[in-house]
């Protein structure tokens, strides 16, 4: 396992220094450059905040001292000040990463515990009306844009029937509110974000777990444990289940990247303290060193989440360890 | 060879609804601008009012009847979703092909871009150019293209590994065809079917990608009326008129519903196990 893991490790360093140029490459397309007369009429862009540019990347040297330049300050996490407020990009990611962890964990768990329930029932009940009832959320959530959901449910739940709040993560009172009542209003402001950033991932993951459910219940191996008389209950949950987990495994691993990405407009839209709207502001503003920051840091979290989802994925399946 | 895959499709209910709806959508894209042009004109004193028999769908906050605006949206989302569609199937094909085709070196280097790539969630990659551009249709369609090929190479270059072991490649190969044309003429046909599958859930996805960024105002520019767009409106509004947002919203998951039955009624169609 250990030797697996540390294989696993060195195969990053060629993705990080990937991630690297990548990043750099689309940096080259910021205006600044000391050559670039098109920037001169870009009113967005002052002569100040371009001189900062060019400071903070060494825009005015050869493009690889620029190159070094760049990995060296992903390597310290050093991206410069934010031209909003002057502060340290870095620290003010740091500020806002907890919350949006704590929505993308919620997320997952719900994805994971929602779509293996559904997925398995409707397997196991194939063609039934929940079945089919299932299979035609599956449809629209691939389909609908899921920032008009969230609008909608807005409407809903937020304005109709006033049962819930429709922006941020607290309310206003927050601190005077003991602690349970502070978990309840976490918990009332949390709903809908993790709703809507859970659809289209769960409509996906609910689909394949009932496939792969479909497949492993037509195993021989699942005839052989009905024929021994094993009663449903144990067929279902310790012999196909278990199988049919080890692909969802990776795809939940593969699915952060479009959770992280939901998060840009979600948190918009329910102005939720996170990372996204940090970058969404970021992004009108052309808050350039904020962007790449965000981007080189997104970029990370998504390297540590494959690289879990394939540690958990050599824990349930033994073969993959020893390839 | 079509007459096959026509009564295949026929008895195919998920993409005979499909075609039917992305027929219906066609024609509402082509003739949506000559019946509803002189609709789209401001009214102020008509702002905000709710669905009637005079405004089906009501009007927005300049007065415009919300139908008229959704019926000329359906020719940019369309342009947008196919558009992008062709970039990324033309990079993924290639890319796929070169590298399923070539092997060794040539597919390492590839695939581990594609990975690097895959780091980015697209959405965020794309709202990263767009900021550094400036927000424009023709951005947008270039952007979505450039940055959703990367699925669609790693299935052609799994098909093509398959592929290349052939007889008829080998034949193709001692015959001393070009390498280009082995790959256009006797490579390419055969990953079609999955390039076709993809390209037309691809349509669906781009137009869902168009119209995030349109409502994040980095997308179709107003005045010019996108699906995304409008529910700018709908958002600003979300304590007044309800209907703002409801319409284009619905507008958009039937059109992407479309692509998506059509998408995978094709690929039942195409699966030879069937």
């Amino acid at each position: 396992m250990i030797s697996y893991v540390a294989r696993r490790l060195l195969m990053m360093i060629p993705l990080v220094l990937g991630i690297t140029v990548l990043t750099f490459l689309v940096m080259q397309l910021a205006p600044g450059r000391p050559t670039d007369v098109l920037t001169d009429l870009n009113v967005k862009m002052s002569s100040e905040a371009k001189q900062k540019l060019i400071q903070i990347y060494g825009l005015d040297q050869p493009w690889h001292i620029q190159y070094w330049h760049w990995v060296k300050r992903v390597a310290k996490l050093d991206f410069g000040t934010s031209f909003k407020d002057d502060r340290p990009v870095i620290h003010k990611i740091a500020e806002r990463l907890p919350a949006t962890l704590l929505l993308n964990f919620l997320s997952l768990g719900f994805i994971f515990i929602f779509a293996l329930a559904i997925g398995i029932y409707s397997a196991v009940h194939q063609n039934s009306v929940f079945d089919r009832l299932s299979t035609l959320f599956v449809y629209i959530g691939f389909s609908a844009p899921t920032f008009w959901i969230a609008l909608l449910l807005m409407i809903l739940f937020g304005l109709k029937l006033g049962l819930l709040p429709i922006s941020g993560l607290r309310s206003l009172n927050f601190d005077e509110l003991n602690t349970v009542q502070k978990i309840l209003d976490l918990a009332k402001h949390l709903t809908l974000p993790v709703l809507v950033t859970a659809m289209t991932s769960l409509a996906s993951l609910s689909r394949y777990s009932r496939s792969a459910m479909l497949e492993v219940i037509r195993q021989d191996y699942i005839r052989t444990a009905r024929a021994k008389g094993l009663d449903e209950q144990t067929v279902i949950f310790k012999h196909a289940f278990r199988n049919a987990l080890i692909p969802i495994i990776t795809l939940m691993g593969l699915m952060l990247p479009d959770l992280i990405g939901g998060g840009f407009i979600f948190e918009t839209i329910f102005a939720y303290p996170g990372m996204g709207r940090l970058g969404y502001d970021a992004i009108m503003a052309r808050d350039y060193p904020m962007l790449m920051g965000i981007g080189t840091i997104v970029a990370f979290l998504t390297l540590i989440g494959n690289l879990l989802a394939d540690v958990f994925y050599a824990l349930a399946d033994p073969r993959i360890r020893y390839q | 060879m079509i007459r096959f895959y026509w009564d295949r499709i026929r008895r195919n209910k998920l993409a005979l609804t499909g075609i039917i709806l992305v027929l219906a959508l066609a024609v509402i894209a082509l003739t949506g601008p000559l019946v509803s042009r002189a609709a789209d004109q401001q009214n102020l004193l008509e702002r905000l009012t709710p669905p009637s028999a005079r405004h089906w769908f009501g009007t927005d906050d300049l007065g415009r009847d919300i139908f008229s605006r959704l019926l000329l949206g359906t020719k940019i989302s369309l342009t947008v979703g196919f558009v992008a569609v062709f970039i990324s199937c033309f990079f993924g094909t290639l890319v796929g092909i070169v590298s399923g085709y070539f092997g060794k070196w040539v597919d390492a280097a590839l695939m581990r871009a594609v990975d690097i790539l895959l780091c980015f969630p697209t959405f965020f990659l794309i709202l990263m150019v767009i900021a550094f551009l400036e927000p424009s249709i023709v951005n947008v369609m270039i952007v979505i293209g450039l940055t959703s090929w990367t699925g669609l190479a790693r299935l052609v270059r799994a098909e093509t590994l398959l592929i290349r072991e052939r007889e008829f490649v080998l034949a193709a190969r001692s015959m001393g065809l070009s390498t280009p044309r082995i790959l256009g003429f006797h490579i390419l046909p055969n990953v079609i079917a999955p390039i076709l599958v993809t390209a037309t859930l691809g349509v669906g996805n781009a137009i869902l990608m168009e119209s995030a960024l349109s409502f994040l105002g980095l997308g179709v520019q107003p005045p010019t009326p996108s699906w995304g767009n409008m529910l700018i409106a709908g958002k600003d509004y979300i304590y007044f008129a309800w209907w703002l947002s409801l319409f284009p919203g619905l507008a958009i998951l039937l059109t992407v519903l479309a692509f998506n039955l059509l998408g995978e009624g094709m690929r039942d169609v195409f699966d030879p196990r069937n």
